[in-house]
């Protein structure tokens, strides 16, 4: 029976850019990009064309609208989707401009924070926007 | 771990020498147009908090949104989304692997920008 684990990454600690070599990941972050994209392109128009057709109703109109399943769901979608693709993108460039490695680490960990947390938001206020309209 | 730091080495120019082209600026827009579309998103979470509170926070939403002020924020944020639609799927072209010819890279380019500027115009004046 072996006990031997291989590493896929790179689990060096030095912090010679010189020695480093290749990372070895990084895949699963481009594919996530371009999968939530292709999920944003009909999401994000849908929701845009919801909103012009909504945009001079009244505020019992806009929830009437919003409490129904299918309009809560594309919302709720868009914004899940978009808070992954965002943060994915963010972290890129979190990660070209921060120059210290303590500032890109957190300022990575706070974008991941928010991405957790916008979605819960979205869907507490659609739920409370039903609660309102039943 | 001993650190070392480096002598200030001069830079050569490169923003103030390269010319700006097609690839390049649209490349850079992609980027800035996905920033202020993550700061956008703030807007829309705020838009759907006020109407989960009440009609008069609605209202008030609406009201700081229709001067002059909150009508341009509207529509940059609207001409960023047009413009990182557009360029993102001109991005997804080429992870697919088409329009890599310099020709074709340059019209598509050219057919992103005048696809924003045509949205951006129809929603400064629809809103």
């Amino acid at each position: 029976m072996s006990n031997h684990t291989t590493s896929h990454f790179n689990t060096s600690t030095s912090t010679n850019p010189k020695e480093l070599g290749s990372a070895k990941e990084g895949v699963h972050h481009w594919m996530g990009q371009r999968i939530s994209a292709i999920g944003l392109i009909p999401s994000g128009i849908l929701l845009l064309l919801w909103l012009l057709a909504h945009g001079t109703c009244t505020y019992a109109e806009i929830t009437t609208s919003l409490s129904s399943p299918w309009i809560s769901t594309l919302l709720f979608f868009f914004v899940s989707v978009v808070c992954y693709h965002a943060y994915l993108g963010i972290q890129v460039i979190i990660e070209d401009y921060a120059h210290s490695a303590f500032c890109r680490y957190w300022l990575i960990i706070i974008t991941k924070f928010f991405a957790l947390i916008l979605p819960i938001l979205t869907l507490f206020f659609l739920i409370k926007i039903m609660l309102k309209v039943i | 771990m001993k650190k070392t730091t480096s002598p200030q080495r001069p830079l050569s120019p490169h923003l103030q020498v390269y010319k700006p082209q097609i690839t390049s600026v649209l490349s850079i827009m992609h980027r800035l147009s996905g920033a202020g579309l993550a700061f956008g998103l703030f807007i829309l979470i705020a838009w759907l908090a006020c109407l989960s509170h009440s009609e008069q926070a609605f209202l008030a939403f609406q009201d700081l949104f229709s001067g002059f002020i909150g009508k341009t924020i509207l529509v940059l944020c609207l001409s960023g989304f047009y413009y990182h639609l557009a360029n993102g799927i001109r991005h997804l072209m080429w992870d697919a692997g088409y329009g890599f010819e310099m020709t074709t890279t340059t019209k598509s380019g050219w057919f992103v920008v005048v696809f924003t500027f045509i949205l951006t115009f129809l929603t400064w004046i629809g809103l």
